[in-house]
């Protein structure tokens, strides 16, 4: 029989927009009830802008299950995970949590920059509620893990940012609560170091605590959590095992991108330049629906500049993404081409792809336009980019059961000790 | 890392938190600090070390500042404004102001800005809020010692000989943190809703040494003032730390009783009022 963990009931967070952005100063309060004050005969009154972050939330975790939650920006992931770990108030429902609660909202919280990775290692653990003998027990586990022995008696102002975030994720990494909420912590580092924390997360799961994760990276919810919650404008839109959740989410994200471009509200950057369309193309410029594995492939990007103005230094890029929203790569104006690009009045971008190295399966889309470093037009999931499964290496086989959309191609070819003459190069790729 | 042990057949009582939206004023929770007093404990530590990290006098800047302020003072005050100073060496009766004076409005301070400062902190991590100004409180404790220290060579460059009155200064030294702790849960909460506080703050503490006994003796108050200015704390803080350390010393203790009351109620409804902050510190900072 399994005990419950963490039972969250109706849970609901309100947020007034203009209370806490507006009246930062007394005057503007007191302008403010003035306002309020001479409206009050008339009858009109400005209604309060406001929103609820996460509403009615319901949900169970028992002990030593591992949670993934999912959603997009703004979902209200964040808020959820704050009311969790107490550090702002719920404004209906409760939540009942058995057990000692650490929360990693962010890494390194409360290190300060003028005292040695030693003295910091101290300061953060007892942030987050780890007992001084407790560090002290663990104070060598810690530097061994994090790998900046040699500079422990440094003021960590003058570590790399690599060695800050590797210490202080070692530190979290070392606490012992029965309860573990982390968010998105894992997108630091660099991709051994990732897979150290990856390790050191399954180690904790599988050691009988209960773990909530947030993070946008498919890939680790899947690998780590059994059950997950979709969160959706702050309600619970899907729970359940882990991949069904996803997938809701992956349809989710296929709605908004089935969205005309010029309607797309969830763009960021300037807007001077914008996007319009994303069109597919083949080689021979006809317009094309889904693209091929191993064949050209043209994605345009058409675009729209501000009046009768005129952009200097832009950069466009599209990059392509995984259907476990993982980033596979970039193309960008600037990396092939190093002379300066002006965009003015309406047109249209190519990126030409030879050969597509992409398996069968549906992959995203996220396009950047910006001009002299200032982010014109960014959109993630843009468009989706479905790719048609063919036979990329020319020899009758294509790419194994669980590849689709997940993953690039690369010429490649093998040898064996038994015979070494070089009989398995693709066929294709010898021809070329 | 070592597992811990979910036993199922020796199931461990695990702690219960239920969170839910507050509700009534008087849920001061004090025991909240004690379960977090390593966390006090290590902030307090923070504080006095970072301040005098990568400072080439280290804590004797904690002795330098008031003796150069003494010095400063002296001239201009004794030597050529003639202010008197009860019949004692004016160095020795200026000092001993200063020395809760160098305290109370460096606690206030740091007390006052402990909230939006550690910002980041607050919407990261939970801990009692109530730790940031009651550390920030104690911390500057060390270097009232040290002041103090500072303030035994110049008795016995004056020859003053303390007497058993010296053994009562913790106590008053007490009575300067409580009032500090009591004005920094006000200044601290609502400077986070109102960054007017960061301009007013600085304004009100440099004026606030001449309205308490520092720089004159309260028998240079006008007899008619003294019942309102004796409603100032900081009063009787300075009296009581006069009246420790220099001998033969006098002070009306009637003046100081009806501050402590004032003390206590601004105590009390600070930490009424930084509770009831406190649910929305990470929603407004």
């Amino acid at each position: 029989m399994s005990t419950v963990a963490i039972r969250a009931e109706g849970l609901s967070k309100h947020y007034r927009l203009g209370a806490a952005v507006q009246h930062n100063t007394l005057r503007d309060q007191v302008m403010h009830r003035l306002k309020a004050l001479t409206q009050w005969g008339s009858g009109r009154s400005e209604p309060d802008p406001s929103f609820w972050a996460v509403k009615d939330v319901s949900f169970e975790v028992n002990q030593g299950e591992v949670l993934g939650i999912i959603g997009h920006n703004g979902a209200g992931k964040s808020t959820l995970l704050k009311i969790l770990s107490r550090i702002t108030q719920p404004t209906k429902g409760t939540v009942d949590i058995y057990g000692r609660v650490s929360s990693l909202l962010e890494v390194g919280t409360g290190f300060h920059s003028e005292l040695t990775g030693r003295e910091n290692i101290f300061l953060n653990a007892a942030m987050l509620g780890m007992r001084r003998d407790e560090v002290r027990r663990k104070f060598d586990e810690i530097v061994a893990f994090s790998g900046v022995e040699d500079f422990i008696d440094t003021p960590v102002k003058r570590y790399s940012s690599g060695m800050y975030v590797r210490l202080a994720f070692a530190v979290a990494a070392h606490l012992e609560p029965e309860i573990l909420i982390v968010d998105e912590v894992l997108a630091v580092g660099d991709a051994s170091f990732q897979q150290k924390c990856l390790g050191k997360m399954e180690e904790v799961s599988r050691s009988g605590r209960t773990v909530l994760i947030v993070s946008h990276n498919m890939g680790i919810i899947e690998g780590l959590c059994e059950r997950a919650i979709l969160l959706e404008k702050g309600r619970v839109a899907k729970i359940g095992k882990t991949q069904t959740v996803v997938e809701g989410y992956a349809d989710a994200i296929r709605s908004q991108a089935s969205m005309p471009i010029g309607a797309r509200p969830d763009r960021v950057g300037l807007g001077e330049i914008l996007l319009t369309e994303i069109d597919l193309l083949d080689k021979d410029r006809h317009s094309i629906a889904a693209a091929m594995t191993g064949r050209d492939v043209i994605i345009r990007m058409h675009y729209r500049c501000a009046d009768g103005r005129e952009f200097r230094n832009c950069r466009v890029s599209i990059s392509v993404n995984g259907r476990k929203g993982q980033d596979l790569f970039v193309l960008s104006t600037d990396i092939v081409d190093p002379a300066p690009l002006t965009l003015r009045g309406t047109g249209y971008v190519d990126f030409i792809v030879p050969d597509l190295p992409l398996t069968g399966g549906a992959y995203f889309l996220q396009s950047y336009i910006e001009s002299n470093g200032h982010a014109q037009d960014w959109i993630k999931n843009v468009a989706p980019f479905s790719v048609l499964d063919a036979d990329y290496y020319g020899t009758g086989n294509l790419c194994p059961p669980g590849w689709e959309a997940n993953g690039v191609l690369v010429r490649y070819r093998w040898e064996s000790s038994d015979n070494l003459q070089g009989r398995t190069l693709p066929f294709r790729a010898r021809e070329k | 890392m070592s597992v811990i042990n979910i036993d199922q057949r020796h199931p461990v009582v695990l702690p219960h938190v239920r969170i839910q939206p507050a509700k009534g004023l008087l849920d001061l929770d004090l025991a909240s600090l004690w379960q977090y007093r390593e966390l006090i404990h290590i902030l307090v530590w923070r504080d006095v070390t970072v301040r005098y990290k990568q400072t080439l006098l280290g804590v004797a800047w904690a002795m330098f500042q008031p003796v150069a302020t003494m010095l400063i003072f002296t001239v201009v005050f004794s030597v050529m404004g003639k202010i008197p100073s009860d019949g004692f060496p004016y160095p020795v009766f200026l000092y001993a102001g200063l020395l809760p004076w160098f305290y109370i409005s460096q606690a206030l301070s740091r007390g006052g800005t402990s909230l939006v400062g550690e910002a980041p902190l607050i919407s990261k991590v939970y801990f009692p809020r109530l730790i940031l100004p009651l550390s920030a409180t104690i911390a500057p404790l060390v270097d009232l010692f040290l002041a103090f220290i500072a303030f035994l060579g110049l008795m016995a460059w004056f020859e003053v000989v303390p007497t058993w009155r010296i053994l009562l200064l913790p106590v008053f030294a007490g009575l300067a943190a409580m009032i500090t702790l009591a004005a920094g849960l006000w200044v601290s909460a609502l400077y986070v809703r109102y960054r007017d506080v960061g301009h007013i703050l600085p304004m009100f503490i440099q004026l606030g040494m001449f309205v308490s006994p520092i720089l004159y003796p309260v028998s240079k108050v006008p007899e008619s003032w003294r019942a309102i200015y004796a409603l100032n704390p900081v009063v009787s803080v300075v009296e009581g730390f006069r009246w420790a350390l220099i001998p033969g010393f006098q002070v009306d203790f009637s003046m100081v009783l009806p501050s402590l009351g004032i003390v206590v109620v601004v105590l009390i409804g600070g930490l009424i009022y930084f509770r009831s902050m406190e649910r929305t510190f990470a929603d407004v900072i």
